[in-house]
């Protein structure tokens, strides 16, 4: 029966070459978009790498001072660090990152040959331990090397500088500040605003131009970035981190004691909420319903899309149906062919918008993963296929929009199988 | 004809539902859509005060202490001064630079703005109060040969010729018209003083111009523009937070100008431990300020979802009128055997479409008004930096009774072209056959 039906759906979709055509392009053009979104998403939350724990990150960065009515903020500094770090129970690693200097520095081969622009990463030497970094040659920086001008390199940066990854022990300048080579990286394969891997060339952060400029009023420029036991204990290190740093803030400076009541508040953020640029207390779904207006507009309008022309074509096979139930078919036999009708003209679209979606994420990767960041990054993209073709993307998007496909084309056969066979028959008068 | 094209889409209401509710999603989402992009655009086009062309912006640096290029020896005030007067010299000297302008940090063009807290005394006034205000406002200083003036074309209110500066060097203010008429309730303000609060500085107004956009993306707003005089670096973090702006001269080719600029220039702007950073034009520095802050992804955002409408209200209508026309082939037919002609029947699809879209754009619309009065219009610079927009001058175009017409409207228009290209695709095809060859299919 099955094979019958297919066979009348390759027929019909011979005869009806336009209304095939609209059919399988709304429906791939759907699927391109509902892909890019998710590839997007999964990009933001999914467990990549080395960002391996996302689900038990937590991220420490912003301090938000609230006096006589204005609010200001910073970020923590050093000390801060320091003593969140000793006094936490519940922090299993932690890393700490310079977050304030976004200036591009030229990076240049030793010989001056060849440079390139780019934000260096000043990172201290647990960031090893917290990110499972794939070492292609060499090995990461140690404890003891932080005060030295030592750097790591992704095999990008590496190759475009280099052409080769094997780099270990060549010289390698920042600007004017000549490092060495100690280690060569697999590139990541998260490339979102705030990812906390990110980079193309790391070094220890005191040579950053803002280690240990903590000023009068305890201004910082870093950021913590800490991983829990498992992501069940995510809130507990929230809690006692904000209570740490409650004891902390009584330290800030007389600056803005003498300005009236002030108020501090740390924001720690889980990964997923540093993501998708939401507040801390905003929950997943709150967050989510933000892209969901675009998901929706991008499956939605396709579904009614389908339901038009699907009605449309079933008033000039009023006839047709009529015969079929003259000669004892069911409602459920119709209802049967109508799908897999259509089921056919859905596998077509999906294959195309597959294909669709490759061009439009894979091929123009350097915007199109990042659009829905404040920032936009157009380096360090290096978006593989086993991400944008994941088998769980790939399973949600067909069955999404099998069930849109199957909603739009069971709701007009039902309206239409509402007539009885004499009214189906002299429709065609 | 549009009684009996209202009875069509009657009759075939059933039939007409689902592509009557893609067309008011599509209404919704289109509205929804252009809002924002219409908030960028007027934004990015309000009459700025200032002359953004030509411009371009150079910034200096320092080579780090641990720099093996750091020279301790030439970290001092007066190596310092020469260093940054050589420099100068240099900028003043190129034949393409028409004036040129240092700006401490914030200038006309720029992204980012300094405010202060200024008070106005009470004999300044003829209501005899004292007057207290927050003010955004440039520092820019002045060399012998520097024009902050006529380098962004600011013009006088009085004359509407560039503002001249002091002719005596003198420091003190300008300030915008509106700011004027707040601080001293006239414009006649020149010679009247201001003070900064909390320091025992203050400043004579020295002229008026035309209130400016005080960072692009933003409305006209007061401003104040304070005049320093040359003050000799005597610190790296002086020079480093200068800006040089340089206005070329007409007819200057500005791709050669910026090649001549980094293959040339930008290398000798190199003295003791200073050295240029960049060299951007204004167009550039627009350009990060949209990466950084998202404008540029939300032109994509919201393009992408427009064009993505705009595809699915094409293929729908095509779909839904390609099946309709091929239902009323009969009807063709004998129309066209009585004498209608191609144009009149294609009309009478257009007009169901036109009828069909506009039913449907005119319900979404208390929809989208029910949107604007619970969450506003879209801010998306606010929903991107998190701050309130600054300058308070509202162009004619952004307030809220013109704005909603006009988003509407482009709405409305787009909406409209896409379901009549829609329709006329399959109706077209369909009318060229002879009437027999229908009248014979059927």
């Amino acid at each position: 029966m099955i094979k019958q039906f297919f066979r009348q759906a390759w027929t019909m979709m011979k005869q009806q070459k336009l209304f095939t055509s609209i059919y399988i392009a709304g429906t791939a053009a759907s699927i391109a978009m509902a892909m890019t979104i998710f590839v997007i998403l999964y990009i933001k939350l999914g467990p990549l790498y080395p960002e391996d724990n996302r689900n038990k990150m937590m991220v420490a960065e912003y301090i938000f001072i609230k006096c006589n009515g204005h609010m200001y903020n910073t970020r923590l500094n050093e000390k801060h660090i320091e003593a969140i770090r000793k006094e936490s129970k519940y922090i299993k690693a932690s890393t700490e990152r310079e977050a304030n200097d976004r200036k591009k520095r030229y990076i240049t081969t030793a010989d001056g040959e060849k440079e390139t622009l780019l934000v260096p990463a000043y990172v201290d030497s647990h960031f090893w331990k917290m990110f499972n970094f794939k070492f292609i040659s060499g090995r990461p920086f140690s404890e003891q090397e932080e005060h030295s001008p030592v750097a790591v390199v992704t095999a990008s940066l590496a190759e475009e500088l280099y052409a080769g990854t094997d780099v270990v022990g060549k010289d390698i300048y920042i600007d004017t500040l000549r490092y060495s080579i100690v280690g060569v990286v697999e590139n990541q394969r998260t490339c979102v605003e705030n990812n906390l891997s990110g980079g193309e060339i790391f070094t220890p952060i005191h040579y950053s131009n803002y280690f240990g400029k903590t000023d009068i009023i305890n201004n910082g420029y870093h950021r913590l970035i800490m991983l829990a036991e498992t992501p069940e204990h995510c809130d507990s290190l929230r809690k006692e981190v904000a209570n740490i740093f409650g004891r902390l803030s009584q330290e800030f400076g007389e600056f803005y004691k003498n300005s009236g009541e002030t108020t501090y508040e740390l924001e720690i953020k889980n990964h997923w909420q540093l993501s998708l640029n939401a507040l801390t207390d905003e929950g997943f779904l709150e967050t989510i319903v933000k892209y969901l207006y675009i998901l929706l507009a991008f499956l939605f309008i396709p579904a009614l899309n389908l339901c038009g022309l699907i009605s449309s074509r079933m008033k000039s096979r009023m006839m047709e149906v009529g015969v079929r139930k003259a000669y004892g078919a069911t409602n459920r036999e119709i209802i049967a062919q109508m799908l897999w009708e259509n089921m056919l003209l859905t596998l077509v679209g999906a294959a195309l918008g597959f294909i669709l979606s490759y061009f439009f994420v894979y091929k123009n990767c350097d915007w199109m993963v990042t659009l829905f960041d404040n920032r936009i990054m157009t380096k360090n993209i290096n978006l593989t296929a086993d991400v944008v073709f994941n088998p769980t993307i790939i399973s949600i998007v067909l069955l999404i929009s099998f069930v849109l496909n199957i909603a739009s084309a069971l709701l007009p056969t039902l309206f239409a199988l509402k007539r009885n066979i004499i009214e189906s028959l002299y429709h065609r008068r | 004809m549009i009684k009996k094209i209202f009875h069509q889409i009657w009759n075939e209401r059933k039939e007409n539902a689902w592509i009557f509710f893609e067309l008011l999603a599509v209404s919704i989402f289109m509205w929804l859509a252009i809002d924002p992009l219409f908030n960028l655009i007027s934004r990015d086009s309000v009459d700025k005060g200032y002359d953004s062309e030509n411009i371009y912006n150079i910034t200096f640096t320092h080579h780090n202490r641990r720099s093996p290029k750091y020279k301790a020896e030439l970290d001092n005030a007066t190596t310092i001064r020469e260093s940054y007067k050589q420099m100068l010299h240099l900028i003043e000297s190129l034949p393409e630079v028409e004036s040129y302008a240092i700006s401490e940090g914030d200038f006309p063009g720029g992204n980012s703005y300094c405010s202060w807290d200024f008070i106005v005394d009470s004999t300044m006034r003829a209501d005899n109060k004292e007057i207290k205000k927050n003010v955004i406002f440039y520092t820019c200083i002045e060399t012998i040969e520097s024009d902050f003036f006529e380098t962004f074309g600011i013009k006088d209110t009085r004359t509407g010729e560039i503002l001249k500066k002091d002719k005596n060097g003198n420091e003190g203010v300008y300030i915008s018209k509106s700011l004027a008429k707040e601080l001293f309730d006239t414009e006649s303000t020149v010679g009247k003083s201001i003070k900064m609060h909390d320091s025992d500085k203050s400043f004579n107004v020295l002229g008026v111009f035309k209130d400016a956009q005080p960072i692009i993306y933003n409305e006209q707003g007061k401003l104040m523009v304070i005049v320093r005089k040359y003050d000799d670096p005597g610190s790296i973090r002086h020079v480093v937070n200068n800006i040089i702006s340089i206005k070329l001269k007409d007819g200057v080719d500005k791709y050669k100008f910026e090649k001549r600029m980094e293959d040339e220039i930008k290398p000798r702007l190199r003295a003791g431990n200073l050295y240029c950073d960049r060299i951007l034009s204004h167009e550039r520095l627009k350009n990060e300020f949209e990466n950084t802050y998202g404008i540029k992804n939300k032109y994509r955002q919201n393009f992408i979802i427009s064009s993505f409408a705009i595809l699915c209200t094409l293929l729908g209508i095509i779909g839904t009128f390609w099946v309709r026309v091929v239902a009323r082939r009969q009807e063709i037919g004998i129309m066209q055997s009585m004498g209608a002609t191609r144009a009149t029947i294609v009309k009478q699809f257009i007009l169901e479409a036109t009828l069909l879209a506009s039913i449907a754009f005119a319900i979404a619309m208390p929809i989208v008004l029910h949107k604007i009065y619970a969450m506003g219009f879209a801010e998306p610079l606010v929903d991107l930096m998190r701050v309130k927009p600054i300058g308070e001058t509202l162009a004619w175009r952004n307030k809220p009774v013109p704005h909603f017409i006009i988003v509407s409207a482009i709405s409305y228009f787009i909406v409209i072209v896409a379901s009549i290209i829609g329709a006329t695709i399959p109706v077209a095809s369909t009318v060229k056959k002879e009437p027999v060859e229908s009248l014979r299919e059927e």
